[in-house]
């Protein structure tokens, strides 16, 4: 790979200052502290975000097989590919985090590999919406295990915020002027949804002209409203404050981001507006040239296998399962936080896996326009 | 002859603006402190219940105690070799004496706290295979002290620049070895520099989150097991650690300024 | 200098920077040169300026850069009238047993996650937070006050975070700084004014270039502060930078182009900054 090969020249010279420089710093270091690597007998190590684990089901699994869960923590998808990419082609990790938007470009980017779906039991357990979506495969391969539902919704105040909202239009109604805030790069495509335009893009995939001008009108749009939104933000943890706050009343976001808000009884409650919304799903995919590759599918397997998995996937991550018996054992209110309506979800689409390229780019350019314009 | 009552009065006021910089300093800190006692599950007004139960979470949260000794030790020893590496680039610097020459060694010395950050964790992190080191602990205090040893170059060139050299000569026209020299004269000079520098330099290691996520292996510092965490959303366990993690450095501080104090003749 | 002992004290360094420093910029501009990074495996690089190009030709990354720089500078020239008399005072004007406690008490507020403390300020300043609340408590408003998300919070975390940047360079200026020469000055008479303006700040020169220097670098590069507290009005050209690392259309050779840009401006910035602190002796005269 090229980009080994640019500085290599270099390497002998620098390795012996380094290893100096290093007998230093190594006499500051602790004993205990010296990570030892891969001696530890079985070991799996997983990528994931927080929750999505739940503490029994590692506990369970590591007592039944032996096998120590090593897990790192990232918060979202692009310093996790950069980390992956940097790691190819001898990864650490063995299983990583992946949403259903992101598969195309993990995988092109040798970063993950198809599934040997035959090596996994009980698939049955998973909505077949999932199973069957057209960005789960790449030429009919399963790429990943769909575990939580990333749903994107219009959260409110109902204190402040009435009648209760059902189209994304809310979000430029002046009476919430400067109260609002959004992700630039989803609420571009739910502005095109609430415009009439295809924000799955799957209409587009041969016409990139009118892909073009289709993002062009949701971007003039955000760019002349500007004065609406207080705040373009990016971690979940900002909107929480947001809402928390009082400094903002309406705003897009995943699902999942406010559902502690609401078990915590603030006045919060989100919808799925008229118009759709554009979803994703997180998943778990299996790393290429994964260093404990049987580990992470003994993993996999016993993750589906696993009693009232969904629901324990649900309280620890804040998210809706992909499980067919999802909100099985969740109480009344956690269903309100947490799940969505069968009205609600049959509102949801996709992004279609043929259209992320040709969205990815031309979003890219028009999220930097807004943010600047 | 610092007393008169001029100067007192001008004291006085320079004083009220040090305590006014400290209260300002102080009071995002001190809503941390009041959230960890909070009774609901996220950081906000108004605190309807008090509770310590954020506390006995941290204390039973294994991760956390390992990440924070873990941060410490690679805080620690980046801070050692940035300050060696630095110290010694800031001597060849001020030894050099084309200008030119000067000015690109400095400059190039100063790349690493201009280059963004992602961009120098990734380039790091293929640097590191190039070195045949593994992610982990290594890696991080190599990674640490190349961002921080610039910091030290900084502090350290200007100081020299204004040492006065006469001290220097006079001690090698008596004779002294360059390195007696060196300890007698220059080193006191810089002490106060390299003080601060040492400070930076165990900061940026501490609070780095960029480098220590793609340089560290499975064992997170503090700052990435807190990014992580955040995920979910800014719990009041977040805050906990940070109060704790302020009273432990404050009076580590100051147990060690009254240790250093006490051991210096009156 | 003897030459033997010349080369070594100049090889260590030139090696460390050689391969600590400039080799991972060598990188990063082989990829501000390429059509497409991070690319499948199988795509030929192609190498161009299309990334510099592009700066040139959009007045968004244009008024971001400069933006960008206009802000360092402010941040840098507050932060240092701010913190001069602070660094003042406890190197001179305090009993030489507390000075070095005065210090750690402003060092002290450092060691908390400076994400933590972002989130902080929020609790402080938002609709909700304490700042408002003390004021409609006190009966000053009604509303609250919107002190969020503009350039007055991006002002204010940033101000916080470089703080320390200033406040150690000059107070390791300032404590060297002989005290007779204070009190000499003042025996012939030279009043406050006249002595802060001729003996300490001349004297304090290296320090003040070097807290500048410092100031001016961490604010341009500073990203989780203004991401954080600023509003839809503030986009800072590392805010734009680390946005196209992050993208996910393989736009890293404009990050890195653009990084690049960022790094030679400050540089030069900051080289100009440090010819402020003249030699010891040409000063003296």
């Amino acid at each position: 790979m090229s980009d080994i090969r640019i500085a290599g020249d270099r390497s002998t010279v620098t390795r012996r200052a380094l290893l100096r420089a290093g007998a230093a710093a190594g006499l500051a270091a602790p004993a205990v502290l010296r990570a030892s690597r891969a001696d530890a007998g079985a070991v799996l190590n997983v990528t994931a975000y927080d929750g999505f684990i739940p503490p029994a089901f590692r506990q369970q699994f590591e007592q039944q097989t032996g096998i120590e869960v090593r897990v790192r923590l990232a918060s979202s998808q692009a310093p996790e590919l950069n980390l992956l990419v940097a790691e190819r082609p001898s990864p650490l990790t063995d299983i990583c985090t992946v949403t259903g938007n992101r598969i195309h470009q993990f995988f092109d980017a040798e970063v993950i590999e198809p599934l040997d779906a035959e090596r996994l039991r009980n698939w049955s357990r998973i909505d077949p919406l999932y199973i069957n979506a057209d960005w789960l495969a790449v030429d009919r391969a399963i790429m990943a295990v769909p575990l939580l539902l990333g749903a994107e919704v219009l959260v409110y105040n109902t204190q402040q915020v009435t009648p209760p909202p059902d189209s994304w239009g809310a979000m430029f109604n002046p009476r919430y002027k400067g109260r609002t805030a959004y992700v630039i790069e989803d609420f571009l495509q739910c502005t095109m949804l609430y415009q009439g335009a295809d924000g799955t893009f799957a209409a587009y995939v041969d016409h990139p002209a009118a892909a073009q001008r289709a993002v062009n009108a949701a971007r003039d749009r955000l760019i002349r409203e500007k004065p609406q939104v207080l705040k373009f933000y990016d971690d979940g943890a900002v909107l929480q404050q947001l809402l928390v706050n009082d400094d903002v009343v309406l705003a897009q976001t995943y699902a999942g981001t406010v559902s502690r808000l609401i078990l915590a009884g603030k006045p919060i409650r989100f919808v799925i507006p008229r118009e759709g919304s554009i979803s994703f799903v997180y998943n778990f995919a299996v790393v290429k040239n994964a260093p404990n590759r049987d580990n992470a599918y003994r993993f996999l397997d016993a993750l589906l296998a696993y009693p009232g998995i969904g629901d324990a996937l649900t309280r620890s991550a804040g998210y809706a399962s992909t499980f067919t018996d999802a909100g099985a054992s969740l109480t009344a209110l956690e269903r309100q936080a947490f799940l969505l309506t069968p009205d609600q979800l049959k509102r949801i689409r996709f992004a279609s896996y043929r259209a992320q390229k040709l969205n990815s780019s031309l979003i890219d350019r028009a999220v930097e326009e807004v943010n600047a314009g | 002859m610092r007393g008169d009552a001029d100067m007192r009065g001008r004291h006085a006021a320079l004083r009220v603006f040090y305590w006014g910089a400290v209260v300002w300093l102080f009071l995002p800190l001190a809503l941390i402190a009041v959230m960890s006692v909070t009774g609901s599950s996220f950081v906000g007004f108004p605190i309807e219940r008090v509770t310590m139960r954020w506390y006995g979470d941290m204390l039973r949260d294994a991760e956390f105690l390992r990440a924070f000794l873990y941060s410490c030790g690679a805080a620690a020893g980046s801070t050692v070799l940035a300050l060696a590496a630095g110290l010694w680039t800031a001597l060849a610097i001020s030894a050099l004496r084309s200008t030119s020459l000067r000015a690109t060694l400095f400059c190039a010395a100063c790349l690493p706290i201009v280059t963004p950050g992602i961009v120098s964790a990734i380039s790091l992190r293929i640097f590191i295979r190039l070195l045949g080191l593994d992610p982990g602990y290594m890696a991080i205090v190599l990674g640490h002290a190349i961002h921080a040893a610039p910091l030290v170059v900084i502090m350290l060139v200007l100081r020299l620049r204004t040492m006065p050299t006469e001290q220097v000569e006079a001690a090698r026209t008596l004779g002294a070895h360059p390195a007696r020299a060196f300890l007698d004269v220059t080193l006191p000079w810089l002490a106060p520099a390299i003080a601060g520098a040492a400070v930076l330099a165990l900061l940026e290691s501490f609070d780095d989150f960029l480098r220590s996520f793609f340089l560290g292996g499975y064992q997170p510092t503090l700052p990435v097991l807190i990014y992580g965490r955040l995920f979910s959303g800014l719990s009041p366990e977040i805050n906990a650690i940070a109060t704790v993690v302020l009273l432990l450095t404050i009076s580590i501080g100051f147990a060690g300024e009254r240790l250093f104090r006490r051991a210096q003749p009156a | 200098m003897a030459g033997a002992g010349r080369i070594l004290l100049l090889a260590g360094p030139v090696l460390w920077v050689a391969g600590a420093n400039v080799a991972p910029l060598v990188e990063m501009a082989r990829i501000s040169l390429l059509d497409l990074y991070p690319a499948a495996p199988g795509h030929a690089a192609r190498y161009g300026l299309e990334s510099y190009a592009a700066f040139l030709d959009s007045a968004i990354y244009r008024a971001s850069f400069l933006h960008s720089l206009v802000l360092s500078a402010v941040i840098t020239v507050l932060a240092l009238l701010m913190t001069y008399p602070l660094a003042y005072l406890i190197a001179i004007r305090s009993p030489a047993r507390h000075g070095a406690r005065y210090l750690l008490l402003l060092i002290a507020p450092f060691w908390t996650s400076e994400i933590v403390r972002a989130f902080a300020i929020m609790l402080l300043l938002s609709n909700h937070g304490a700042l408002n609340g003390a004021l409609r408590w006190l009966g000053i408003t009604e509303a609250p006050l919107p002190l969020l998300y503009d350039q007055f919070s991006v002002g204010f975390g940033m101000l916080y975070a470089v703080l320390l940047a200033m406040l150690l360079p000059l107070y390791a200026a300032l404590v060297r700084l002989p005290g007779e020469l204070l009190d000499a000055a003042a025996n012939v008479g030279a009043g406050p004014w006249s002595r802060l303006v001729r003996v300490t700040l001349p004297l304090t020169r290296d320090g003040i270039a070097a807290g500048c220097a410092l100031v001016f670098l961490t604010s341009l590069g500073a990203f989780a502060m203004p991401a954080l507290l600023g509003g839809a009005g503030t986009t800072l050209f590392s805010m734009t930078i680390g946005s196209l690392f992050a993208s996910s259309a393989g736009r890293w050779p404009l990050g890195a182009a653009f990084g690049l840009i960022l790094l030679v401006s400050g540089l030069a910035v900051a080289a100009a900054i440090t010819r402020l602190a003249p030699p010891h002796r040409a000063m003296m005269t």
